[in-house]
């Protein structure tokens, strides 16, 4: 079930209603039946998939709990094993079967392995990582181990963040389960504006960009590379809006039922170093990584050449995490060695900006920082949105050489797309800058709360793509 | 305390309603004030199409009527009035609600009904661009009846009075500027294309197989019948395209309905006329002007000889 669904608001409104009617005790079942339902209407054959991880891990948990030593590593790598296995099996099978043909094939050989035709589960990444996250952290002695298996399934399928995130950790998200949420006015019209926000994110912004820069990256040996530049730029915002926006509705349908999930993005591109931007963008999955592969590996306390391969070696992992493709990987490599190279410039380019006086204008300084992380981020995207290596590096080598036409098309696109970028930037630098100077959507005086909103809305239903189909993100 | 919560949240929902209602019926008359009151452009065509026309001639399909057959050439070989209603990137389901609009009012005396060769096929596309049909919704019953039939949730979306606009903001704007209502681009309905296929592109070979859609095999029996029914003469033609194009579900099915209601069906898909000559093509898909012309006289002449066009057709690549 799509968020940007009439489907979806059906569904909303009823399992909010009974939320609200229904007795506490009996609420997480109906949350656990009601996510089961959201997960099925994609294609119900896979709850047995999310059953599955769901089963091993609540087992796992109860298990590490009570064992110690060798066993509960034990039980814990096996428990990893499952979890991964099906990631494996699901996401990364024919991806890792391309790669060994290829391999055999340059010795001679032939791979007889045969190919596996089955559609990727939607969200497997993300439930994977959350049901991951539970048994590391009751290994860690960080959680308990959950013994009411409908809790713990409802924490692996809750249905705001089940397929798209963000991922939580079992902290902040499992004690909620056995809270009583009572029905809060103005939380209620808390999560109801961010779910406003998220769709217009996606209506108006995500979806209007899709239209250019689907035409552009799927035809792009056809285009300029001015052309092909300014489709990045749009693809940029297209990401960002599109999972932004399906975070922002995931986390306002939890909030009206009183639920608090954790920030996925912070105005990413108001980020002055790339180290700054994964701080801001996707913080449910950084964090994760932080938390429980980078500190693993040693985080910065080991040796500087450690220090980069672990840098390194996790955004490797990030991109593979995106998707079952070489371009993904390059993508998170790209990142990595950003952050290395931030590192190993780190002085060079303070003496390099204090040459150029730009200690002595902050605002400048801020600017251009911005601007270069924002092309740097843009940089990775070509070989996140490509469709192979070979054609992001044609398309960076026509950006570089800029020459012909822009591709205009219909018009219109091009205008709604400057439009929404622009709203977008508006509010963005408003919420960045001047939080507290003029209020709409928080304004303190209800007439124009609610014209913010009708406006919104209006603007919605002028211009919103209403076919634009599902989010990008639900396919890793 | 949570009666009052409650009741403070309905109020307020309430209230907000009434201004989201408001603006919304607004905003919705002044896009239709200016929707119907634009004289040229895509959009007006299609209201000139289903409101007005009374055209002998009429000719539907996609970009590819809309760019191939020349009023000129009909009107002076025929002696009859003609209309180009073809429109860009719409396909047989927007032509049925178009021709149903057009019945309802009066009975032309020839259809031409263009399609492109693998037009049967499934194509999810072709659902959502009905879309360019909703501001017609409120007074067509024809429109409506099917848009319900397509898509139950549409009704309610409707209840929008903007929705039926969406995305039309800039378009209705610029069809009503005084500088747009001077410049025609269309000569009834027909849009020449001016560019000449320079790149040399080699002569694609496509099967176009895809998985025949049953609901659109049904409308275009059903324009069949209801033209047979009327006694509209109807021409289903495959026009000229720069492909070489085996044949496909669609083109065996366009045979077996023109055979059914005793129609006339004539591919022009492979025809060496326009094959052998790119310089007739404004792309893969599209005549140019001369191109256009070129065929529209062959479709006229066939339709003037009252012959059945695929003879016709043969008589033609023997002549050259």
């Amino acid at each position: 079930m799509l968020f940007n669904s009439f489907h979806f608001v059906f569904f909303f409104i009823v399992v909010t209603t009974l939320y609200f009617a229904l007795p506490h005790k009996f609420r997480w079942f109906l949350l656990l039946v009601s996510s089961c339902y959201f997960y099925m209407a994609f294609i119900p054959v896979y709850i047995f998939i999310l059953g599955f991880t769901i089963v091993v891990d609540y087992f796992a948990g109860i298990w590490l709990e009570n064992t110690e030593g060798r066993r509960k590593k034990y039980f814990l790598i096996a428990s990893l094993i499952a979890n991964i296995g099906v990631l494996a099996v699901f996401k990364y099978y024919n991806f890792l079967n391309d790669n060994l043909s290829a391999l055999l094939n340059s010795f001679g050989y032939c791979n007889t392995i045969p190919h596996l035709s089955i559609l990727l589960p939607i969200g497997l990444s993300f439930h994977t990582f959350q049901a991951m996250s539970y048994t590391i952290e009751v290994y860690r002695g960080h959680q308990k181990a959950e013994r009411n298996f409908g809790i713990y399934s409802l924490y692996v399928m809750f249905y705001p963040q089940l397929v798209a995130g963000p991922i939580e950790r079992p902290q902040n998200l499992l004690h909620q389960f056995y809270e009583k949420h009572y029905f809060e006015y103005e939380r209620v019209i808390e999560g109801l504006k961010m779910m406003l926000w998220g769709l217009f994110m996606k209506l108006v912004i995500a979806d209007r960009l899709a239209i250019y820069v689907n035409a552009v990256y799927n035809n792009a040996d056809h285009h300029t590379g001015q052309t092909l530049a300014l489709a990045t730029v749009f693809f940029a915002f297209q990401i960002y809006c599109d999972f932004a926006g399906y975070s922002n509705i995931a986390i306002g349908a939890a909030k009206v039922m009183g639920f608090k999930l954790m920030t996925n993005f912070n105005r990413p591109y108001f980020s002055r170093s790339i180290s700054e931007f994964w701080k801001r963008w996707h913080i449910s999955l950084s964090t994760w990584f932080r938390d429980y592969l980078y500190i693993s590996l040693g985080g910065n306390r080991v040796t500087f050449h450690r220090w980069y391969f672990n840098l390194l070696i996790v955004f490797v992992i990030s991109g593979l995490w995106h998707g079952a493709n070489r371009t993904f990987i390059i993508w998170g490599a790209i990142n990595g060695l950003y952050l290395v190279f931030a590192i190993v410039t780190e002085k060079l380019r303070k003496r390099i900006g204090n040459l150029l006086l730009l200690n002595k204008e902050p605002r400048i300084n801020n600017f251009l920082q911005i601007v270069i992380t924002f092309l740097l981020a843009c940089f990775a995207w070509v070989f996140f949105r490509a469709g192979s290596g070979e054609e992001a590096i044609m398309i960076i080598k026509k950006i570089l050489l800029m020459k012909g036409p822009i591709f205009i098309g219909t018009p219109s696109v091009l205008i709604y797309s400057f439009f929404a970028i622009a709203f977008l930037l508006v509010v963005e630098l408003k919420a960045e800058y001047f939080n507290e100077s003029i209020q709409l959507l928080h304004s303190r005086n209800a007439l124009i709360r609610k014209l913010s909103y009708s406006f919104l809305i209006i603007i919605i239903l002028m211009i919103g793509v209403f076919d634009g189909g599902q989010f990008i993100y639900f396919q890793f | 305390m949570l009666t009052n919560r409650l009741f403070k949240f309905f109020i307020n929902l309430l209230i907000f309603f009434f201004i989201l209602v408001s603006f919304d019926r607004i905003i919705g008359a002044v896009l239709k004030h200016y929707y119907f009151k634009q004289t040229s452009g895509l959009q007006y065509r299609t209201t000139y199409a289903m409101d007005s026309t009374r055209a002998d001639i009429l000719v539907f399909g996609s970009s590819r009527a809309n760019h191939h057959y020349v009023p000129e050439v009909f009107e002076k070989k025929l002696n009859m009035s003609f209309y180009n209603t073809g429109r860009d990137g719409n396909f047989i389901l927007y032509n049925y609600m178009v021709f149903q609009s057009v019945i309802n009012r009066y009975n032309p005396k020839i259809i031409i009904f263009d399609l492109n060769p693998n037009e049967l096929s499934y194509n999810k596309g072709e659902y959502e661009r009905i879309a360019s049909l909703l501001p017609y919704y409120q007074e067509h019953n024809e429109i409506r009846e099917i848009i319900n039939k397509i898509d139950a949730l549409e009704k309610l979306k409707l209840f929008s009075k903007i929705y039926p606009y969406n995305s039309m903001f800039l378009t209705i704007a610029v069809g009503n500027l005084e500088l747009n209502k001077k410049r025609k681009t269309d000569f009834k309905g027909y849009v020449p294309l001016s560019k000449v296929m320079t790149d040399t592109i080699l002569l694609k070979y496509d099967n176009m197989i895809g998985n025949v859609d049953p609901e659109l095999v049904k409308l275009l029996n059903e324009i069949a019948f209801k033209c047979n029914k009327n006694e509209i003469a109807l021409y289903f033609v495959v026009s000229p395209i720069y492909m070489i194009i085996s044949e496909n579900s669609s083109i065996r099915l366009y045979k077996d309905i023109s055979d059914k209601y005793g129609c006339s069906f004539d591919n022009f898909s492979n025809n060496s006329i326009f094959i052998k000559n790119p310089n007739y093509f404004s792309d893969e898909a599209h005549l140019n002007e001369n191109g256009a012309i070129m065929f529209s006289e062959i479709v006229a002449d066939s339709i003037a000889l009252n012959l059945k066009p695929t003879y016709l057709s043969l008589k033609y690549e023997t002549k050259q």
